[in-house]
């Protein structure tokens, strides 16, 4: 019971924030980019919630701009990671033994000997700079750790009686993967998903608050607190703002799945 | 004895193929033609390929390959595109520095982490605090946790200089801050551990001894917990790696860390590439460490 109902506040507060970011354009009169140095550095009042940053931009209306690159950007490659991982787990686990299969292993084991967060950074670092490439490189990284657990249970599915009977009667590899393996593996693999998605915002803020994410003037939770670092002394709302948030929403996201996690057993 | 043997054989396929991925990196990155930063922008074709022939740039790419393996097999990291400092040499400097600051943020982890769930199952009043300081700052990110140090302790309360190495304890801000994340999962993983312990037949059988409660918590229940912990150091020491760019970043410690960001800033893959192959390498010992030490301890893992 107490469970359910951290679950919804959690929930609550996500989708909270994500209408927020939908509807800002229509609910802040400022734009989030345009430079207004009458404005600068001015602490938060009720003009402007979270203060202005050093080239007067609101903070309240470039928080949310910014929670559409955390949020959306963070849910869209964790899907497609999720996607890639299925598909390179499913074939990897089905031709076992064979050429792509030996060749994904060794890829899954080299990842793997690297902690995430510096296998993100550096091919992040590889596919030049901005939210399109910290997005991607998550996505590959993730999807190989999915992958991992994908390859794992078909690798054990393949010979039960039913994947075996299937064969008997014609069905080819893709008919097997999608209509007989995917139903019994899509739960586990959806939870994990969840749970990755506090540590994928948590990733993106990070990257862009190194200066390799999300390129300025676009906002993201983790580029505002960095354009904040200058100014840490004087005008602490910069930084202090973006990052509450993105704090309060990695919170949420860890534990809704949390206890997604627990509610499965 | 074949158990040691497979995972080492293990360690050094993923060691191999970290070093082919870190080839192709700096081969395969958009950006990563160092010529045009190497040169600037009003170099000519000329000068282009001539550096390009000097950096072998232009060779077929398995013979590239085979240099860069020869090379770094012969222990030369190469120099920087920027910089043109030695790598091997920048990192053997910084390298003692960021140890330093990750051997005082593992014990603060490991002491603090302990007593906190000690503390947890000891008294059931303070359990609500350990957990709101587990799994809390545990999920504030690193980075936002160390900007808020440096402005509530550097700024507000001058307690330390902002930034840099002046040596001493200068240390411990940094260190704090990086240990604040493993040290939640220690001490998560020392209360669960406790409490699953807590229920089995010999802690009843020390009660039953007259134990008081304090010696069997802390003496017979904390020896087996404390197992648990050592399994889950790999994943602290990962925590801690990744920490290591954020917290150097903030606090201004001139170590690896701190090189990496600068380096990936500034495009300059081969110190990119050295300090990815500098924490593999690191991390797999680590790995390679805890299991031979969970295998020692426990033998049913070498079967």
């Amino acid at each position: 019971m107490k469970k359910k109902g951290i679950r919804v506040i959690a929930l609550a507060f996500l989708g909270l924030i994500g209408l927020l970011a939908v509807a800002i354009d229509r609910l802040s009169p400022y734009d989030p980019v345009r430079v207004d140095y009458e404005a600068a550095l001015q602490p938060p009042s009720l003009k402007h919630p979270f203060g202005t940053d050093s080239f007067g931009r609101d903070l309240f209306t470039r928080a949310f701009y910014g929670a559409r690159i955390s949020l959306f950007g963070s849910a869209l490659s964790l899907f497609a990671s999720m996607v890639l991982g299925l598909a390179l787990g499913g074939m990897a686990g089905l031709f076992r033994g064979r050429l792509l299969d030996v060749l994904f292993s060794f890829f899954i084991l080299t990842i793997w000997s690297i902690p995430f967060i510096v296998a993100v950074l550096a091919l992040t670092a590889a596919f030049g700079r901005g939210a399109f490439a910290t997005f991607s490189a998550l996505a590959v990284v993730n999807a190989v750790l999915i992958g991992r657990f994908v390859r794992g249970e078909v690798i054990a599915l393949r010979e039960r009686d039913f994947i075996r009977a299937a064969r008997a009667l014609g069905a080819g590899n893709g008919r097997i993967l999608i209509k007989h393996i995917l139903p019994n593996i899509l739960p586990p693999v959806l939870v994990t998903t969840v749970l990755s998605f506090s540590i994928f915002i948590a990733t993106e803020a990070g990257i862009s608050f190194l200066g390799l994410g999300t390129q300025p003037p676009t906002p993201s939770w983790g580029s505002m607190i960095r354009d904040g670092l200058p100014y840490i002394g004087t005008a602490w709302w910069i930084s202090f703002f973006p990052g509450l948030l993105l704090t309060l929403c990695v919170v949420s996201a860890g534990f809704l799945a949390e206890s997604l996690g627990t509610g499965k057993e | 004895m074949s158990f040691y043997f497979r995972k080492t054989g293990q360690y050094l396929l993923a060691l191999f193929g970290v070093l082919t991925l870190s080839f192709f990196l700096v081969y395969k990155a958009p950006a990563g033609d160092p010529t045009k930063t190497m040169l600037g922008f009003q170099a000519t074709e000329e000068d282009i390929r001539s550096l390009r022939r000097e950096l072998g740039l232009d060779r077929p790419l398995i013979v590239q390959y085979a240099i860069y393996c020869k090379r770094l097999l012969t222990g030369h990291l190469g120099r920087s595109f920027i910089s043109d400092f030695d790598i091997g040499r920048e990192l053997a400097r910084r390298f003692p520095l960021t140890l330093a600051l990750a051997a005082t943020a593992t014990l603060i982890a490991l002491v603090g982490g302990v007593l906190l769930g000690l503390l947890s199952v000891l008294y059931k009043k303070a359990d609500p605090l350990v957990a709101f300081f587990a799994i809390g700052l545990g999920s504030v990110p690193v980075f936002y946790l160390g900007l808020l140090v440096v402005w509530f302790f550097g700024y507000k309360l001058n307690l330390f200089p902002i930034s840099g190495y002046k040596g001493g304890m200068n240390v411990l801000p940094p260190a704090l801050v990086l240990a604040l994340h493993p040290m939640a999962n220690v001490a998560r993983i020392t209360a669960v551990e406790l409490d699953r312990i807590l229920k089995q037949d010999y802690i009843r059988t020390a009660y039953a001894m007259g134990f008081p409660r304090r010696r069997v918590v802390g003496k017979f229940a904390l020896k087996n917990a404390l197992l648990s912990v050592v399994s889950s150091l790999s994943n602290g020491f990962a925590m801690l790696l990744s920490g290591t760019f954020f917290v150097e970043y903030i606090f201004g410690w001139p170590g690896v860390g701190l090189l990496a960001v600068d380096a990936m800033l500034n495009y300059d893959y081969p110190v990119i590439q050295s300090i990815v192959l500098l924490t593999a390498v690191s991390f797999i010992l680590i790995n390679l460490a805890t299991d031979f030490l969970y295998a020692l301890v426990d033998p049913r893992v070498r079967g």
